[in-house]
């Protein structure tokens, strides 16, 4: 496979898991007390190493999920040269969900003027 | 460009007017009734709990345009007291899913071919009390996986790095003979969430660990097992 390809399919894999996932069911390997994978856990050639959940967690719940963070890493054995492969998820997308016509034309005269002093 | 742009952002806002799904929460959280019985010598024991699950529609992280339901779970695990001074408890995670006690009753749900928004509320059709089936069934790509709560029991109740994983089809070999789980049942409830079991548990590690000791591959392991496992959002 396309190494960018893969690679890609690597950045969205870290939506589908843990917390949050996207698509349900998908598996993470448990940790054993050096931060090691109990299971054998595999997306093609890249084997799941580690997660954030390892960040630890408080009387609220895990660490980085009250951050709104997820990170998870794989060991890739790229055509026989491991790479070690992170991917993380967590971007702080605006709410769109109660979004008017108003507010977005706004938004883009805001935009508009501010891009407009830009180029004076 | 700039009115290609500007043409482009206001046919976007044009579609999520007021009144439109992406504008309406209609995932509705609930509380359930999780309740574990064992069969002892001494009789029935039971232990329950009860759990409750937020919905919120968000925005697929993963594809923006896309709706998703995030699921926040405040509850705690359910606690049965047992012959010789020990408890087993029922977490709020199984043994693959961290997300187990937020998707339970997902999964119970019948699972009908609709739009996405029509199925939101199909988890309060779960009506009256339901038996946990041993596995879910493979789907796609997904195998046949335990529909249990995770079980535990603590060796020292002292000792946060005690913690025994059991085997919820032979109790036996944890408490035994004569121990044996009847039934792990769920049912949707009003009743307040339950909260206290900290005061059952020694303090995790610093990190909010504890430790667990299981078979893996015929292998002696320890597993770090995370205290949200044991209560979410109840401390105050």
């Amino acid at each position: 496979m396309n190494r960018d390809v893969f690679l890609s399919l690597l950045a969205l894999d870290a939506y589908n898991r843990s917390y949050g996932q996207t698509l349900n069911d998908l598996e993470v390997p448990n940790f054993d007390t050096n931060g090691q994978p109990l299971q054998n856990v595999r997306i093609g050639n890249a084997r799941i190493i580690s997660d954030s959940s390892l960040l630890g967690e408080t009387a609220d719940g895990r660490i980085d999920e009250a951050a709104g963070f997820y990170a998870i890493a794989y060991e890739w054995n790229n055509n026989g040269i491991n790479e070690t492969v992170i991917s993380y998820r967590g971007t702080n997308f605006p709410d769109l969900s109660n979004l008017t016509s108003e507010a977005a034309e706004a938004a883009w005269d805001d935009s508009s003027a501010r891009n407009a002093s830009l180029a004076c | 460009m700039a009115r290609i742009i500007q043409a482009a952002w206001l046919a976007l806002a044009a579609l999520l007017l007021p009144g439109c799904s992406f504008a309406e929460n209609k995932a509705p959280d609930y509380r359930y009734r999780l309740t574990v019985e064992v069969e002892t010598p001494d009789g029935l024991k039971t232990g329950s709990s009860v759990i409750e699950v937020q919905q919120t529609l968000v925005r697929a992280g993963s594809v923006p345009a896309n709706q998703a339901v995030q699921r926040r779970v405040r509850g705690e695990a359910a606690a049965v007291d047992l012959p010789g001074d020990k408890t087993l408890f029922a977490l709020l995670r199984s043994d693959n899913d961290p997300n187990w006690a937020s998707m339970v009753y997902v999964l119970l749900a019948p699972q009908e071919n609709k739009p996405f928004e029509d199925a939101l509320d199909d988890v309060l059709e779960v009506t009256g009390k339901r038996t946990l089936p041993r596995t879910w069934p493979a789907d796609l790509w997904i195998q046949e996986r335990s529909a249990y709560p995770m079980l535990v029991t603590f060796g020292d109740p002292a000792d946060p790095t005690s913690v025994a994983k059991v085997d919820p089809d032979n109790l036996a070999a944890t408490f035994g003979e004569g121990v044996k789980l009847k039934r792990i049942t769920v049912e949707l409830t009003d009743d307040p969430v339950t909260t206290g079991i900290e005061a059952r548990l020694p303090p995790p590690s610093p990190k909010g660990f504890y430790v667990m000791r299981m078979e893996v591959d015929g292998e002696q392991r320890t597993m770090l097992l995370g205290r949200s496992a044991f209560s979410k959002g109840t401390q105050k």
